[in-house]
């Protein structure tokens, strides 16, 4: 079943705002601190997974083959 | 004896496990309490007609029904009448937020470029609500940015 795009789209968008989200952090602590915790760092890394798996079902879609479609890149 | 003040209660209507997730984290952080969540318009009423929450936070585009159907219910059933309802949208446009405002939203935010002014709302809101105790709130005295206009 092939994708609803902007649903991907919008997915690719919420991940990359939780992203943003959690990297954040206050402009007064200095550049050397490290402030991230395990789990910010884990929902970094999953919104990274789930806005590159949405991204690689769109670029799929677009190129109007199947998912991981060599052949098409 | 005295009162021990109950945290924020916030629910959440969002479809997105990863913004859920950011808010929850943020809803914990501050001291706030997170009573429950839903990803489809008809649980989020269905609880909302039988919590009591300070917050609500709310998604328009979900899994079943919109956010516009929550607060529509919310409204046209006088549910939650106390609570601060906040809309985090993809969809930030004019004719959504009239929409949000007319249906008893508090505030509209741009889910893209606003997400971290409805984290700061959430703490300062979780803050107020230690130092006011369990007092109801005062609809026109409370902290955040309202895009109310």
């Amino acid at each position: 079943m092939e994708p609803d795009i902007g649903r991907e789209l919008y997915r690719v968008m919420d991940a990359l705002v939780a992203l943003k989200c959690d990297l954040s952090c206050d402009p007064y602590i200095p550049g050397e601190t490290l402030v991230l915790s395990a789990e910010k760092s884990r929902d970094a890394c999953d919104a990274l997974d789930t806005a590159s798996a949405s991204i690689k079902q769109l670029a799929a879609v677009l190129n109007g083959g199947e998912v991981g479609d060599a052949s098409k890149h | 004896m005295q009162e021990i003040p109950k945290p924020l209660q916030v629910y959440v209507v969002e479809d997105s496990p990863i913004i859920r997730r950011l808010l929850a984290s943020t809803i914990e952080a501050a001291g706030a309490e997170l009573i429950g969540y839903s990803a489809n318009a008809l649980t989020a009423i269905a609880d909302l007609g039988a919590l009591q929450p300070d917050l609500i936070l709310i998604d328009i585009s979900l899994d079943s029904g919109s956010g516009f159907d929550v607060l529509r219910a919310l409204q046209e059933r006088n549910l939650g009448p106390s609570a601060i309802k906040v809309v985090l949208t993809n969809h930030a446009n004019p004719e959504y937020q009239n929409l949000s405002l007319s249906l008893g939203a508090d505030s509209f935010f741009d889910k893209a470029s606003e997400t971290s002014q409805v984290l700061a709302l959430i703490s300062a809101l979780a803050a107020e609500k230690r130092r006011r105790g369990n007092r109801p709130r005062d609809p026109d005295h409370h902290e955040g940015n309202h895009n109310r206009n």
